[in-house]
């Protein structure tokens, strides 16, 4: 009985806290919705009246942004104009210069064309003089020389005549002399050329002998290598596997008896 | 356990027969441990029942194997058997060898021949390593202890060259 009271106020209980909460939450709603209503005008005020506010300093600082350009713009021509004027007096100041200088230059270079010439014709009257001072000296030494050569000449034609003559005797007496000796000789050398010929041919025919000797012992070498290599391909062809092995048997003995095993 | 027992060198003369031998002796011993089901029976009898079939060198072979006894099969076991091989491979190695140049292929008999006879007048356990030239016919020629030799037909006709010029001089006339 107690527990079913308890369980029945329980319940009457929670449903009047949740139709209090319900109560609670609508008059929450209803009283947000009047806050609003009240709220909205003040907040539409501020928002125009800053509005007003920022158009008013944006105005102001274009103004004086426009201001400050058009000062800066008559600033820049000013400068411009200023050096222009500038530029201009020194192109000129530049140009009077150099036509001063020009003319200077001219004028040196005139100068010294005039020098030019002036030395250049002394130098050539001074050279023509010396050449024809020269000349004459030259004509004078020639004529002395010529006349020296043509005594050169003369003796030496002389002396000519004179050499050929003692060579003409010379190369008689030469002659004469070399065709006695000749004659000398060559009744005694005969019979030692006969002598020495016949050494030379002995020794020759004795060489010859010796080479003939010495190419047919090459040969029979050969001979005997040729007849060793056929032997040995007649071998390879003829002998049976056991007659190779006798071979090879006999080969080993041979081997152990001169001691290479 | 030494593999080139006397029974192994006793059959066997040349290099290229010992390792031809211990392939024959490994593809046995491949069948015999990993295809066969029961191992009854002798192992020299089971190589040579195995190669019965075989060409006539390769019987040949088998029964030489065959011959070499228990005390050299009995050492391979499933286990073993790869390296053992090895080792019998490296073995030949180590063996003494004369490296002999003869003009053709010889049959097992006349290997076996020149064989004895190097083993009796040269070195016990010397191990021949044939190979085929045939600019050694009349004799062979020979490689030992790093000096080689030449005793084929060139050698004994150089050696009665003389013989043989005067022969040839005695047709001239």
């Amino acid at each position: 009985m107690l527990t079913s009271l308890s369980t029945e106020t329980f319940a009457a209980i929670s449903i009047g806290l949740v139709i209090g909460l319900i109560v609670l939450l609508v008059l929450q709603i209803i009283t947000g919705l009047r806050v609003q209503r009240l709220t909205y005008p003040i907040y539409e005020f501020a928002r125009s009246q800053s509005q007003a506010e920022a158009d008013r300093i944006v105005n102001a600082a274009r103004e004086e942004a426009r201001r400050m350009l058009v000062e800066a713009q008559s600033t820049v021509e000013s400068l411009v104009g200023k050096q222009r004027e500038d530029i201009e007096a020194r192109a000129q100041a530049y140009q009077k210069a150099l036509e001063d200088l020009s003319n200077a230059a001219q004028h040196a270079m005139s100068e010294n064309t005039e020098k030019a010439r002036t030395i250049q014709a002394e130098a050539v009257q001074k050279i023509a003089h010396d050449i024809e001072a020269q000349g004459q000296d030259l004509r004078a030494r020639t004529e002395v020389m010529g006349q020296q050569l043509e005594a050169f000449l003369k003796q030496s034609q002389t002396q000519t005549a004179d050499i050929h003559r003692a060579l003409d005797e010379k190369s008689r007496e030469i002659t004469d002399g070399l065709k006695r000796t000749f004659d000398d000789v060559s009744a005694t050398g005969k019979k030692a050329i006969d002598e020495r010929i016949n050494a030379l041919l002995q020794a020759a025919e004795t060489e010859v002998n010796t080479y003939r000797d010495a190419r047919k012992r090459m040969v029979d070498e050969h001979m005997a290598d040729l007849v060793t290599e056929t032997s040995k391909v007649v071998l390879g062809k003829a002998l049976a596997p056991d007659e190779h092995a006798d071979l090879v048997e006999r080969a080993l003995k041979e081997a152990r008896s001169t001691g290479m095993i | 356990m030494e593999l080139l027992t006397p029974d192994v060198l006793k059959n066997t003369f040349s290099a290229s027969d010992l390792y031809r031998r211990a392939d024959i002796l490994q593809r046995f011993f491949e069948h015999f441990f990993f295809e066969l089901s029961s191992h009854t029976g002798e192992r020299c009898d089971l190589i040579r029942a195995y190669y019965r079939d075989s060409d006539g060198e390769t019987l040949g072979h088998a029964v030489a194997v065959a011959a070499w006894g228990a005390g050299v099969l009995d050492q391979f076991t499933a286990e073993n058997l790869y390296e053992r091989i090895r080792e019998f491979k490296h073995a030949v190695q180590s063996l003494p060898k004369l490296t002999l140049y003869v003009p053709v292929h010889f049959p097992a008999a006349q290997i076996e021949r020149i064989g004895r006879w190097c083993r009796t007048e040269i070195q016990p356990d010397v191990i021949l390593d044939l190979r085929i030239d045939s600019g050694t016919v009349g004799g062979c020629a020979f490689a030992y202890h790093n000096a080689f030799h030449d005793v084929s037909f060139t050698y004994f006709s150089n050696k009665e060259r003389k013989t043989l010029v005067d022969l040839v001089h005695s047709y001239d006339g």
